[in-house]
This record gives C-alpha cells, structure tokens and sequence, in this order.
C-alpha cells in the first residue's frame, strides 16, 4: 500500500552531478521531494519500492542505462511514473525502436528544458 | 673415243666399250646372216639374179664381222696380240678393220649402256669420268652429306672446280644444314645452288650421262655408283631436277637464315598427338625471350602426368625468359596456376568472359606459334585430350596470334583496371559510410555535449532567482559555460588541424617547470574539500642531463592543452579512488649525434583503454565515456606531431589503467646558447 504524503516525490537519475543537483534545488523549492543520484547502481540499490511518484531518469549513464534502469523499477514498483530525460535524440530513438515500443513520445523530457515546462509536465504526469 | 684409244687405255670405260663390241659383233653377226638368209631364199627363187650378188656381198661382210669380233676378243684377252697384230702392218687389213671400227663405233655410240661401278676406286673413277665428260652443263642433285663429299675429298674438289674454269653451266640441289654451311658456300662459288629441305637420293646428269648413288656420307668416298647414258635416263632426270630446281630456295637464303638464326617459314597441321606434345615442349624448351600462352579450363596441361609443360615453364623462368598467361577466371586449373606464379617470376592474368574454342593457344619468341585444339577436356593425358594443332612459324602467323595475346592481355588490364575501379569505388563508399557514421556520431555526441551544460546553466540561472546557494549556483554556471567553451574550441581546434591552419606560437620553455605548474593546479583542484574523489598525484623527473637542458621550443599554451587533456582524462576514468603517476624523463637521445628529448609519461589506475577503442584511440570521435566528445586525443597527438613529437598509449601490464606518453625534442645546445630572452 503506497504510504500517501503531501509532496510529491521525485527520484532523478543522471550521470551529471549538475543537473541532479540543480533540478534537486530547484524541484525541492517548487514543494517537490527529492531523491537525486548520479550513480545508476547506486540509485537501484536504495530504490524506496512504493515511495515515489514520478522517477526522473536520464538515458545515457555507465553501467546501467535509463531503459535499464526503467525496467528494474518497473518491476519493483509497478505505480511509479517514470519520465527520461536527455540529451542525445538519437540514443533514445535508437532504443525506444528497438526494444521499447509501449513507450510513448511523451515521456521523453528533451534536455536543456526551461523550468515551466518541467513543472507541466510533471503535473501532467500526476493527473 | 674410238676403240682403239680404248683398248690401248685399258680404262673402265674402254672395257666397257669392249664389252660392248663383243655384244654389238654376234649382233652385226646375226643381222648379216639374217639378211644372207633372205637373199639365199631369194636366190633359190630365181627371181632376181642381181639378188645373187647381194646374198655375196652379205657372206662376205658377215665373215669381216666375225674376223673382226675374233680379234677385238683376242685384243680383249690377249693385249700382247694386238702389239703382235699390228693394223699398221697389215694394210688391207687395216684399212677394213678401222672401216668396220668405225662403223662399229657409230653404232656404239647408238647403244644405251646402265652399269654399276663397285668399290671405291671404280666409283671415283666414274664420278670423275662424267665431271670430265661434262662439256656445256652438269646438274647435281645430292643430300646434305654431299657438299662434304664434293669439296671436301681432294680428287673431287678438283673435278667441281675444274667445271668452273671450262666454263660448264652447272647448278646444284643440295640441303643445306648449320654442318655443311661452309661447303655449300664453297659450292657457290662454282655454280649456282639451292636447298631442298630434307633432300634424299643422290644423282648427276650431263649431257648424255647420269650417275647416280644410293648412300652419301660425310667426307667419304663412294662406294657403288650407277652409270647410265641412256638418253631416256638422262632426259628423266634432267626432269627431276628441273622440278626439284623449281621446288627449292637458294642457298645463299638458307645460308642466311642460319646465319642469322631466322626460323625457315613452316605452317603445319599436325593431327598425331604425339607429335603435337613433342612440339609443345620442344618449343617450350627453345624459349629464349618470352613464352605468351592461353590456357583454357585445360587441366590436362598441368596435371601431375603432364608436369612438363609446369617444369618448362619453371625452366624457362630460371633463364629469365619473360612469361605471360591469360586463363580464364573460372578456369579449373587456377590453383596450380596461381602457385605457379607466386612461386616464379610468370605474369598471370584472368580474364572474365570464357573462350568460346577450346584452344589452348602458345607463341614463343614471336616467332613460334601452336595453336592445340582439345578435343576432350576431361582427360588426364595430354595426347587423350588434344586433337589437332596448327605449328607455324610464318611471321604473318605468329604475329597475328602475339597480336590476339596482347589484345587480350590489355582487355584484362583494363579488366583489372575497372576492377580496382570497382573495389575503390567500394572503399570510398565504406570510408564515406564510416565518415558518415562518424559525423553522426559527433553531431550526437556534440548535442549531448551542448546540451547537458546548457541544462546545469539554465537550471542554475532559475535557481538565482530564489536566493539559495548563490555562489554554488554561480559556480556551477561557471564550471559549465567553461564547458561549452571547451567544447567550442576543441571544435575549431579539429577544423584547423584539418585544414592545415593550426598556428603555433613557439618559444622556448622549461618543460619541467610547465609540467611543475600545471600539476599543481591539479593537485590542488584535487584536493579540494568539496572533491568527492581521492585522487593522489606523483611527480617524478628523471633527468640524463644535469642543469637547464630540459628546454623544449614549443607552444607554451598547446602544450598545457595536450598535458591537461591527458590528466583530464586519467581522472575522469579513475572511478573513485586512484593515482595517477607523471613522470618527465629528460634523455640525451639513443645515437651521440641525434637530439635529446622530453617524454611525459602519464600512467594511472583507471579503468584502462577499452580493447574496442585502442585501434583508433587517437582518432576523432574515438570515445567510450558518457562525458566528452572524443576530440581530446585526437587533437591532443595533432598538436604532438606538429611539433615533431610523437604520442602513444598502452593499457598498464598489471592490468589496471593506462599510460599515455609523449615525446618533444629538446632544443640542441647551440639553439639554446643563441636564444636570447629565455629565462632558465
């Protein structure tokens, strides 16, 4: 049973210590939980299953990648919406064709991606 | 002659001539008792008495001829009777002997006689007697051995020359070889000569003789000759030689062929296989200059059985004698032919459209060419698979059929031309698919790369607005539009470098001490608190010289660029914790005359060069980290190697990290003695 809170909580997965840690400064002061890690491995492994709403996860990241990583989330918790982020068009056209069809093209957040944008989508993400 | 001479001479020809006269006396004999006969008949008759007289006249003529055949045998026998009878003392007698001599002779002279002369000395007299009897002309028509014969036997030499000088019109049919050259020059100063290409037989006419021999050898007498003076005989053979005179070439024409190695013109067509393989490999074996053939799907030319013709081939390459093939691509003898070539020096060309004759096609020289049909491919055995072949050595031939061969071989040149055409084409494609990729590639890792920063900048600028953690915000903003920057001018560093437009401001510099700077504004970025990561740094510098040598003339800046990418790149592929060791050695070069030089060595205890990435390490767009453009190594070698350096990297022995290292001569000790304003 998903324990309910006021704030929402977002988990943000990126490889680049400069975008978990601005996104985390700022989401945290527009009322968002946040729980950022630039480590993949790392985020896996202290993964809250049923804890968050929305799992911001970047593509491209060593040893595990965002599809990856999406997938083993997925597995635990099955209610988390989960939302990527990138840099690189290609590398995600690249996967999203080949192994991840049900994906639809709006859960992908095209990085750079100004503030008020982010915030839409994240409200559109937890109608 | 009359018969007088000729008894008195006792010579062949005179006891021919007796032999003769004791035939031609029982002749006379007989004709005269014919002729009484018929008279005696008449006589009886009665039916003409002048017919009395004549039957008379025919007893006592037919006594005279036996008188006469009595003593011409007796003379025969008897040489001593004649002395003993001597016509000149008995004139009555006389003058009817030499009336009926005379007679005798005129009708002598009508009689055809064939004899045989045996022996040596008999033989030579007969050859000798019709080369003394030739008055107007002498035809000669004799094997090879006989210009040996006629010039080289003193007797001889002396009859043939004698002909010249009594103005005898004479002309000879002989063969002449490379052996009897020299004679059958000798033989055209007496007469006119021609050759006859494998002439048999031997035979003379003059006037109203013929002689003829069966055997002739080198420089030996005859041993039997046939005489005859028949006049059928002579006119015979008169015949032959005129027909033969017609058939043959001159000599002096054959003489210079021989002289100058000219192939008489033949064009043959052999049909027995044998033959055809012996000439195959004759020819093969003759090959002087170049050997040109055309080798169909045959394998019969080069199966075991029939290693000969590859043996010949190996042969004729030993003695540098140029060889050319043309088979066809798909031909079954490919293998055998390829190791033919790799092993000698024979050219091998294929060519793709398939002859449509199965021919297998040889020229030799350009001046042999053998044309070999094959009748049936599969067979092992030369002379089971050919059928018939055209030798020639006619020029207008050969040559056409060297002309086929260098068509063909200019077709396969092209051929290959249009090949390598194709495969370059093929190349450009695949280079260009690669470029392609390529650029790809950096346009997503340049994207990536604009805009992760871009991100951080825009995120941090928002986050000012709320007045929490500035001075993070405002070095994050920093840290990141250094980013770009770098990004930026890495990419203007690739167009130079591409272009051929980097510039380098040079100078002469301590390298130790730049080294000494930067490592410690690394270290002390390392250090730093807020660093997550433990990272160590050693320096060690080994110097073979003492003092202030370690001077490099280089691009102060370019230099920090390529030390900084390289350090920067050791951390960043140091996951956690690690070291990184550098080490300058400063060495006098490996040879007293060759310059000194600086090696930096960077070695850290990273994750080390992926087995995926080291072939083209330092290529551009050549990056396996999730941060960076794959420019870095790239440009950083460029700038390296402009400065007559070089840049190289190797995964660590001991398994972990990688070691990058790089070297720049140091300037030479005059250069450094003249630069002025260098402060050491």
């Amino acid at each position: 049973m998903k324990i309910k809170k006021n704030k929402i909580k977002i988990l943000i997965v990126d490889d680049e210590d400069d975008i978990t840690l601005s996104f985390k400064r700022i989401l945290e002061i527009h009322g968002f939980e946040v729980d950022a890690f630039n480590d993949s491995k790392l985020a896996l492994s202290k993964f809250k299953v049923n804890y968050y709403d929305i799992a911001l996860l970047d593509i491209k990241m060593p040893y595990i990648d965002g599809f990856d990583l999406y997938k083993k989330i997925k597995e635990m918790d099955d209610n988390i919406k989960i939302c990527f982020l990138t840099a690189s068009e290609a590398y995600y056209q690249k996967f999203r064709e080949k192994d991840y069809h049900e994906l639809s093209r709006d859960l992908f957040i095209q990085k750079p991606i100004e503030l008020e944008e982010l915030l839409k989508r994240l409200a559109y993400l937890m109608k | 002659m009359n018969i007088a001479q000729s008894i008195q001479n006792n010579t062949l020809i005179n006891k021919m001539v007796l032999t003769k006269t004791m035939i031609a006396c029982p002749l006379m004999m007989t004709m005269h008792v014919n002729l009484w006969n018929v008279n005696a008949i008449k006589l009886k008759s009665l039916e003409n008495k002048h017919d009395i007289g004549q039957s008379v006249e025919c007893i006592i003529v037919m006594v005279q001829w036996i008188t006469i055949f009595v003593y011409i045998s007796l003379s025969a026998l008897l040489p001593s009777f004649y002395i003993v009878v001597n016509i000149k003392q008995s004139k009555p007698f006389n003058t009817i002997l030499y009336k009926k001599l005379i007679c005798l002779h005129n009708f002598l002279d009508k009689m055809e006689e064939i004899g045989t002369a045996e022996g040596l000395e008999e033989s030579t007299k007969t050859i000798l007697n019709v080369l003394n009897n030739s008055t107007n002309s002498l035809l000669i028509c004799a094997d090879q051995y006989w210009p040996s014969v006629a010039i080289g036997i003193e007797v001889f030499n002396k009859g043939m020359f004698d002909l010249k000088k009594r103005n005898v019109k004479c002309r000879f049919i002989t063969e002449v070889t490379k052996e009897n050259i020299a004679f059958c020059k000798e033989l055209l100063k007496i007469a006119a000569v021609h050759h006859l290409p494998g002439l048999k037989g031997n035979f003379a006419v003059n006037e109203n003789e013929y002689i003829a021999s069966a055997t002739m050898k080198n420089l030996q007498l005859l041993s039997q000759v046939v005489y005859s003076n028949s006049k059928a005989v002579v006119e015979q053979h008169n015949f032959f030689f005129e027909n033969l005179w017609d058939k043959s070439i001159s000599a002096t024409e054959k003489i210079d062929e021989i002289e100058k190695g000219i192939v008489p013109e033949i064009v043959a067509v052999i049909k027995n296989p044998l033959e055809i393989k012996n000439i195959y490999f004759d020819v093969l074996k003759s090959s002087v200059t170049e050997i040109m053939l055309i080798l169909t799907t045959s394998t019969v030319f080069l199966s075991e059985e029939n290693d000969g013709l590859m043996q010949s081939l190996i042969d004729a390459s030993n003695r540098n004698v140029k060889i050319r093939i043309i088979t066809p691509s798909f031909s079954n003898a490919k293998n055998e032919i390829d190791n033919l070539s790799q092993k000698n020096k024979i050219e091998v060309r294929r060519i793709e459209s398939p002859f449509d004759a199965p021919i297998n096609i040889l020229v030799v020289d350009e001046k042999y060419s053998l044309i070999v049909e094959l009748k049936n491919d599969t067979k092992q055995k030369f002379t089971e698979a050919v059928g018939s072949a055209i030798y020639s050595t006619s020029q207008p031939n050969v040559i056409s059929f060297v002309t086929i061969f260098d068509t063909l071989w200019k077709q396969t040149e092209l051929y290959e031309k249009l090949k390598d055409a194709d495969n370059l084409k093929e190349e450009y494609i695949k280079k260009l698919r690669v470029a392609d990729k390529a650029k790809d590639e950096f346009v997503n890792i340049a994207a990536h790369e604009l805009r992760t920063p871009t991100q951080s900048i825009l995120t941090f600028a928002n986050l000012l607005k709320y007045d929490v953690n500035k001075n993070e915000s405002i070095e994050a903003i920093y840290r990141n539009a250094k980013r770009l920057n770098v990004l930026i001018k890495n990419i203007l560093d690739v167009t130079k470098i591409e272009s051929n437009k980097l510039v380098l401001h040079q100078e002469n510099f301590n390298i130790n001490d730049l080294l000494t700077t930067v490592i410690k504004d690394y270290t002390r970025q390392l250090k730093k608190p807020t660093y997550k990561r433990r990272i160590k740094v050693y320096y060690t510098l080994q110097s073979e010289i003492l003092g202030p040598d370690a001077l490099i003339h280089a691009d102060k800046e370019r230099i920090i660029q390529v030390i900084s990418n390289l350090l920067d790149n050791a951390i960043k592929f140091i996951e956690k914790d690690g070291l990184i060791r550098i080490t300058l050695k400063i060495s006098k070069g490996e040879s007293p005359h060759a310059n000194g030089y600086a090696e930096i060595i960077i070695k850290d205890s990273g994750s080390g060069i992926s087995e995926e990435i080291l072939p083209h390490l330092f290529s551009k767009f050549s990056t396996r980290s999730f941060q960076g453009t794959g420019l870095g190594l790239y440009i950083s070698k460029n700038i390296i190697e402009s400065h007559s350096g070089s840049m190289w990297a190797e995964n660590n022995k001991d398994g972990k990290g990688a070691t990058f290292s790089f070297r720049i001569p140091l300037i030479k000790t005059d250069l450094i003695q003249n630069s002025s304003g260098v402060s050491i």
